[in-house]
This record gives C-alpha cells, sequence and structure tokens, in this order.
C-alpha cells in the first residue's frame, strides 16, 4: 500500500510540474501522511522485531526509503525549495517497490534479532546514506542546471529548478546530515566488538569512503565557482556509491545478518 | 511606384553572420547618402537593428526594385564576407515588403515575439534617414502606418502582455544562478536603449550595487544619477568584472570588450560565479569566454530561445495582431493607389471647379448679390457631392487601374478644361 501512495505523491508531483506549479514549498497532507502511516509500519515492526527494523533486506530498504522521504522533508520545509522533491520521491518510489518485491519471500528470509547499540548503528547508517543520497540527487541536479545555462538549453530543468545557489545550499546541507550520521555510525561500529573481517565487506569499505569524502566536503561547506563542481561530483560518486550499498543490501543483507 | 525590401533577419542568419552586416547610426546615414545618390531613389529606409538589417526602397515598379536590392546583396556579401542561403527569399515584392515593415513595428518578426524595443528601432530608422535626405512622401507614409500598427497591436491585443522582454530574460537567468537577486552587484557596459531597459527592470531590485560603464561618462552619469548608480568609463572594466556578480554589454562596439585572456587575468581574484550577458551585436564579449569554469556567457540568442518556451499566451494573440496588420497595410495601400490616381484626380476636380467659375461669372450680372453669393457656396459643394463616389472609387482602383488609363482620363479632363475655355471666349 506504502508503494502505491507513494507512486500517488509522484504522479501529483509530476502533474503540478508539468502545469506550471512549483510548489510553494509547503508539505501537503498526503506527503505528510503517508510518510506519518510508513513511519507507523516501521515502528510496529519494530515493536515485532524488539529493535530497529533493519532485520531483513525488505525491512532495510523500507527504513532506507522513509529515512530519504523524511530528509527531503525537513530539507523542503527549511529552505522552502520543493522543486527537487519528485527527485528524491522517485528514489523513495523505487525502494519501496524493492522493500514490496521481497515481502513475496518474507517468510523464507532468517531474521537476526539485534542489540539496543546495533540498532543506532544501523539507524544512523540508514540516514548517512540517505544524506548521500539526497546529496548526489542534488549534485547531479546542479551539474544539469548548470550546463543548461551554460549551453544556453533552457528546457524543464531549466524552468522547475529553483536556482543553483539554492541547490548548492541543499547540497552542503545533506552533506553535512550524511557525514553527522555516518560518523555516529563508526563511533557505534567501535564498541559492538565486531570481528576485523566485517569490516572488509564491501558496503562497509564503501561506506567507510563516502564517510571520508563526506566528511572532509562537509568540513569545507565553502562552495563557490568552480569548487561547487568538484562537490557535485563527488556527490554524485556518493550516490554511486548509495546504489551499490542498496544493490548489496537487496542482495546479501546487512553484513550483520 | 513599388516598395520593395531586402531582409536579412535571425530567421535566415545566425547571430555570427548577422553581426558581419550590423551598421553603426554613422555608417547607416553615409550609406543611405550614397544609395540616394547613386540610384536617385528619395525613399529609402535602412532598419539595423541587433536581429536583422533591412533595406526598403521605393521604386518605379518591382523589376527595378528587385534588382537594385539584388545589386546590394551582392555587394553586401562580397563587402562583408557572408553568403545567404536562398537568395531571392531575402528580397520581398510590393505587398511583402508593405506588411512586413508592419509585422516587424507590431513585434511579429522579433525573436521574442511582441517585445516593444523594435518600435523604438524603426523610429530610429526613420531619423537617419531624414539624416542622409532620404525621406520621401510615400516613405513617411509607410513608417508612420507602421508605427501606427505597432501601437494598435500593442493596445489592442494581449501581443505585448506580460514582462518577456530581453531584459526580462536576463533577470530570469541571473536568478537561476544567484537565487535572490537583492543585494547583487550589477555592471552595465553601455549605455544606449537596451541598456536603459535591463535598468528599468532592475530598479525593483532591493540593495543591489549598480555600476554603469560607457565610452562616453556623460550618458553613464545620466543613466547612473537616474537609477541610483555609479558611472564610470570603459577603463574600468577589469574592476566592475572583478566586483559584480552579472556583468550585461550592450554596446556598439565593433570588436570584443571582454576577452578571454584578459578576463581569466581577471578571475584569478575572484572565486564566485559571473553571469555575463552579452546583448551587443557586434558581440562585445569573446565567446571562449564562456568556457571559464565560473563563467556563463549568454548572448541574444540564447535569451530569445528562453523567452521563446514561454510565449504561449503571446501566440494566442497573433491572429488579432495579424489582423490589424491587415487592415494597417490596406489602409497604406489604399492611400498609395490614390497617390497614383491623385493627378487625375486634381484634373477632374479642377475641371469641375473652373467650369463652376466660369458658369459664376457668366451668371453675374444676370442674378441679385445674394442669389450669386449663394450660388457661390452651393456649387463647389455640388461638385463635391457629385464627385464623392468617382473619386473614392477611383483611388481604391488606383492600383488595378492602367497607367495609361490615368494618364488618358487625366488629358481628358485637362483637354476638355481647355476646348471649353476656347468655345466660351
Amino acid at each position: 500500500m506504502l508503494t502505491v501512495l507513494y507512486g500517488v505523491i509522484l504522479a501529483g508531483e509530476r502533474r503540478a510540474l508539468t502545469d506550471g506549479h512549483r510548489g510553494s514549498g509547503a508539505i501537503g497532507g498526503w506527503i505528510l501522511g503517508t510518510t506519518s502511516l510508513h513511519l507507523l509500519a516501521l515502528v510496529m515492526r519494530g515493536l515485532q522485531v524488539g529493535a530497529c527494523p533493519v532485520v531483513s533486506q525488505w525491512d532495510s530498504l523500507s527504513l532506507l526509503a522513509w529515512c530519504i522521504a523524511v530528509l527531503q522533508i525537513l530539507l523542503v520545509r527549511f529552505s522552502g525549495d520543493r522543486s527537487t522533491l519528485i527527485y528524491s520521491f522517485s528514489l523513495v518510489f523505487l525502494l519501496q517497490i524493492g522493500s514490496a518485491s521481497f515481502t513475496l519471500r518474507m517468510s523464507e528470509t532468517p531474521e537476526r534479532m539485534i542489540d539496543s547499540l546495533t540498532s543506532v548503528h544501523a539507524f544512523s547508517a540508514l540516514i548517512g546514506v540517505a544524506g548521500v543520497a539526497i546529496a548526489g540527487i542534488h549534485g547531479a541536479l546542479w551539474m544539469l542546471l548548470r550546463n543548461s545555462i551554460k549551453n544556453g538549453r533552457f528546457g524543464f530543468l531549466f524552468i522547475r529548478l529553483s536556482s543553483l545557489e539554492e541547490i548548492a545550499r541543499l547540497n552542503r546541507i545533506s552533506t553535512g546530515i550524511a557525514a553527522t550520521a555516518l560518523t555516529l555510525t563508526l563511533l557505534t561500529s567501535i564498541f559492538l566488538n565486531r570481528a576485523y573481517s566485517e569490516f572488509l565487506e564491501p558496503e562497509v569499505v564503501v561506506t567507510m569512503i563516502l564517510w571520508g569524502i563526506f566528511g572532509l566536503l562537509a568540513l569545507f561547506p565553502r562552495s563557490t565557482g568552480s569548487v561547487i563542481a568538484t562537490r557535485a561530483w563527488l556527490s554524485l560518486l556518493g550516490f554511486c556509491g548509495v546504489i551499490f550499498i542498496i544493490g548489496w543490501i537487496a542482495m546479501f543483507g546487512f553484513h550483520s545478518q | 511606384m513599388r516598395i520593395n525590401c531586402l531582409a536579412l533577419d535571425h530567421k535566415i542568419l545566425p547571430l555570427k553572420v548577422r553581426e558581419k552586416i550590423v551598421f553603426s547610426h554613422d555608417q547607416a546615414i553615409q550609406f543611405l547618402t550614397e544609395f540616394r545618390q547613386r540610384y536617385q531613389i528619395k525613399d529609402v529606409l535602412l532598419l539595423s537593428t541587433c536581429n536583422r538589417t533591412e533595406l526598403y526602397i521605393l521604386a518605379n515598379n518591382s523589376h527595378e526594385g528587385f534588382g537594385i536590392l539584388n545589386s546590394i546583396l551582392q555587394k553586401w556579401q562580397t563587402d562583408r564576407d557572408f553568403r545567404v542561403p536562398i537568395q531571392c527569399a531575402a528580397i520581398h515584392s510590393h505587398g511583402a515588403s508593405v506588411r512586413r515593415l508592419m509585422r516587424i513595428a507590431a513585434g511579429l518578426e522579433s525573436q521574442i515575439i511582441g517585445e516593444s524595443e523594435v518600435l523604438g528601432q524603426v523610429r530610429t530608422a526613420k531619423d537617419l534617414s531624414d539624416k542622409a535626405g532620404a525621406t520621401g512622401k510615400v516613405m513617411i507614409r509607410l513608417w508612420e502606418r507602421a508605427l501606427r500598427c505597432g501601437k494598435r497591436v500593442r493596445s489592442e491585443t494581449r501581443l505585448g502582455d506580460g514582462a518577456l522582454s530581453v531584459a526580462y530574460g536576463v533577470l530570469w537567468i541571473a536568478r537561476k544562478i544567484h537565487g535572490s537577486l537583492k543585494g547583487l552587484s550589477f555592471g552595465i557596459i553601455g549605455a544606449g536603449e537596451i541598456s536603459e531597459l535591463v535598468l528599468k527592470n532592475l530598479d525593483t531590485i532591493e540593495d543591489k550595487k549598480l555600476k554603469i560603464l560607457n565610452r562616453s561618462p556623460e550618458r553613464a552619469e545620466l543613466l547612473a544619477s537616474r537609477f541610483g548608480g555609479i558611472a564610470g568609463s570603459l577603463d574600468e572594466l577589469a574592476a566592475t568584472i572583478q566586483e559584480s556578480d552579472v556583468v550585461i554589454c550592450s554596446t556598439g562596439s565593433q570588436i570584443p570588450l571582454i576577452k578571454k585572456d584578459e578576463l581569466s587575468t581577471v578571475l584569478k581574484e575572484r572565486k564566485r560565479s559571473l553571469l555575463l550577458i552579452d546583448l551587443g551585436v557586434p558581440r562585445d564579449i569573446e565567446p571562449d569566454c564562456g568556457n571559464l569554469p565560473q563563467i556563463f556567457l549568454n548572448n541574444l540568442d540564447d535569451i530569445a530561445r528562453l523567452i521563446e518556451e514561454n510565449l504561449d499566451e503571446r501566440r494566442s494573440a497573433i491572429p488579432e495582431a495579424l489582423e490589424i496588420v491587415d487592415h494597417e497595410a490596406h489602409r497604406f495601400e489604399l492611400w498609395l493607389n490614390g497617390l497614383r490616381s491623385e493627378p487625375a484626380l486634381k484634373a477632374l476636380r479642377k475641371a469641375m471647379e473652373d467650369a463652376c467659375q466660369f458658369e459664376l461669372e457668366l451668371l453675374k450680372d444676370e442674378v441679385d448679390q445674394e442669389t450669386h453669393e449663394k450660388l457661390q457656396v452651393l456649387l463647389p459643394r455640388l461638385v463635391k457631392r457629385v464627385l464623392h463616389k468617382p473619386t473614392e472609387d477611383l483611388r481604391a482602383q488606383g492600383g488595378d487601374l492602367e497607367p495609361r488609363f490615368l494618364k488618358r482620363l487625366e488629358a481628358l479632363f485637362q483637354m476638355e478644361e481647355g476646348t471649353e475655355s476656347e468655345d466660351s471666349a
């Protein structure tokens, strides 16, 4: 049902953009209702498993989708710029489809109980990945808009997106969120007493690299002139890392599972 | 009498070619003077703007008009090193030329449909012809009709609605780069009509910093005092670029004012993005400048393309605007046809008036003073009433009538007048 609701949000946003309404920055009741319902579903699942709902692939993807949706909503509330919401929610929709497809074989998926620290570790990791994904989306949109202006081709993106300055600001904020959340993930991992071999698993290595990149970007938030183009490229690189992580989770689950 | 035009505009030539055939005011006056002397044509109008270079002439017949314009086109192509793709499409016949000038004044031929700057450019074209002594009666009338058409289209239709002008396009791009325009620094290079229009659009922006540079500081100071900025000369160009967020160039310079090498030196000391808008034709900024990473360079064609996407409302007003163009073109044709039959009509009217006068003179001794005075009022009125319908018909059909017929008509009444006078005598 959540997949359908997110699909309706996407269709509504697309129609609003096609009709020329850029949105005021206010989040509609449908979006808030859907994310609230999604939260309720996650809480119920959390209560069912007694921890953060990341015990299976469908749980993980669904929680990641919710994290991205909520972060994007917070960005819209904070900036008043709704022009990029449709792109983040497209990813949310895809993740939710992925999650829904896993629920079909839910009974076959082995579930492992996790403790509170691991819950914090996993949740912060997903918030971090969501931040990287949103930063990547904004980085890509920034580059597309920049090329559109530079080449004098003023198409759909030029008309519908807010401005390079605003998109760069949203990129910086999501970079900061990603860096903070991933730092928390690393700190919690110290106390988890995991085997060293776990740190060498591909999705952990990629997450560490993302932490390094986004940590640096967060430490140097200046984004003027050509520096911002480098930020955009690195954000896009981060987004590729997110795709890899999502793919890994979808195939093998979290490294703890 | 036929009007023909040579039209080289944005529809057939790209910007890099158009900038080769643009005429400065001095060049235009010189060209018009030489043209008038060489071809002995007194009715000439040269409209040279960033979007078009068009030459309107009044020839004795279409054959002569086409021949002259074709030789002018060949000369321009040789002198200015360009080729028109389909040469015959650039020269227009009488009817098309009349309608064309009206469509131009109405903004229907503009890159940005309905833009209002073109009316000022049409006015300037007539001023240039005046200075070259090339404004005959017919061209003045056509020019007046075209201006009237332009004004009517803007006041009676929605073609000019909205703020879709070049200046609006410039600010749209600036907003897409910098977000809010509040507090930005603007450098305006050149103090001509386009710069003034941009400044009018900038007027509503709060806390902006404005610097206006021009070759002649007087004009820059005038605009600076009017719009609240700082005036300067072109020597301050590098410093202005360094401190500005948006630089808008619109000068009549024949060579680029901003070159890539100089710009990259200036940019070493600044990190922010810089929007350069080149509204000059020929271009004021070297196209390579756009390759620098923090530079956004857009020219007139880019802005026209941007606004083209948003012209739906204006496009819906085109049929109404075309009706006005048709009406004004028809009124001009009537006048021009009337001009052809005017000698015949004059002769007819004079013959009738002279006949009345002659009869009145004969009656002078036969009727009393009061009756004679009444007849003096009555007879001209009677002539006017009798001739009204034939005059209107002749004026309307003047273009279709054979010149020989008009000559014959003219001669007929002159002969009758003479004959009558001789008989009476």
